[in-house]
């Protein structure tokens, strides 16, 4: 029981850990940010992605085309640099929530898509349970960054630190 | 502590929906996309336009070829039964196929629907082509295969 206890308490402290969640935000950050990136070079190609999983008519899929790549950039960004950590990765995990969802209703429906996530090409990146597992396993990475302050190694650290140390020499 | 997070995703939504807006409309993309709404069209002078009926009606007749604007992975997903796949993006790669087929031979472009271009884009390379006799049928894929009608997959 105590044995239990100590570990479950290693975990939250590990999860707790600044650097950890520093590194989260950079793996998760830098992740959605690669993707957005891939995505706004051809939008069309993208909107063609989501009219794939039949879930939307062209005009809803159009604006998720449009706004969606620049909604992972801006967050990808905020996350790496600490800016609102906490809300770019609420929008992050619900994002990768409603991918995980789109992919396993896609799959239930026997469609055989490409995912579109990091490419636009649509004979690779399938969909399949791997896709599925793959967010899954992102979800739970991201999820300690909407529990616990990430605060840390932030730009407004840097920032605050630079001005003291201008400060102190003047 | 919601009231501040609120705020905080109200900032995000805002920053990427502006970015969104000024990249679709400096790269003419997405909205801001070059096609025009299909009332305005007015197709070149050898381009007529065809509704679903009149496309069944040459498909019935067997003597129009039926081609499919629409990228290669759509047109295997299913099309117009018999349609050859000339995806406008590919167009230089099937120059060897289009000088096969009589110049005057009548042909029905058509791409996924209403609310696409490809099929007008191609029918005018067509016709650039040195086609004479090219129809264009705008309900496209949708309208043919919501119908019923023969399909290919």
């Amino acid at each position: 029981m105590v044995v239990g206890r100590t570990a479950c308490e290693q975990m939250i402290s590990l999860l707790k850990n600044t650097l950890f969640l520093f590194i989260l935000r950079l793996l998760i950050g830098g992740m959605f940010t690669a993707a957005g990136l891939v995505k706004i070079d051809n939008i069309a190609a993208f909107e063609q992605a989501i009219l794939h999983y039949q879930l939307s008519g062209p005009a809803l899929s159009t604006l998720i085309a449009a706004v969606l790549p620049w909604l992972e950039i801006v967050c990808g960004l905020c996350l790496i640099v600490g800016i609102f950590p906490r809300s770019a990765a609420f929008i992050l995990t619900a994002l990768l929530a409603c991918f995980t969802l789109a992919v396993f209703f896609a799959m239930v429906r026997g469609l055989d898509i490409s995912c579109g996530c990091f490419s636009q090409d649509p004979n690779t990146e399938k969909i399949g349970w791997l896709k599925i597992a793959e967010n899954c396993g992102l979800l739970l990475l991201s999820a300690p960054l909407l529990f616990f302050d990430s605060e840390k190694y932030a730009i407004r650290d840097f920032l605050r630190s630079s001005a003291k140390s201008k400060k102190a020499s003047s | 502590m919601v009231k501040q997070t609120l705020k905080e995703i109200s900032i995000l939504l805002g920053c990427a929906l502006l970015l969104s807006f000024a990249h679709t409309l400096l790269s003419r993309q997405g909205f801001f996309a070059p096609g025009i709404p299909l009332s305005k069209k007015v197709p070149a002078k050898n381009l007529e336009l065809i509704t679903l009926s009149e496309a069944k009606d040459l498909f019935n007749s067997g003597s129009v070829l039926f081609i499919d604007a629409r990228h290669e992975y759509d047109y295997k997903q299913g099309a117009i039964r018999g349609a050859a796949n000339v995806p406008l993006d590919d167009f230089d790669a099937h120059r060897s196929f289009l000088d096969k087929i009589p110049k005057e031979k009548r042909i029905v472009v058509y791409c996924s629907g209403e609310q696409c271009a490809s099929s007008m884009e191609l029918a005018a390379k067509l016709s650039e082509f040195g086609f004479t006799n090219i129809n264009i049928f705008f309900g496209g894929w949708q309208e043919w295969s919501s119908a019923g009608l023969p399909v290919s997959k």
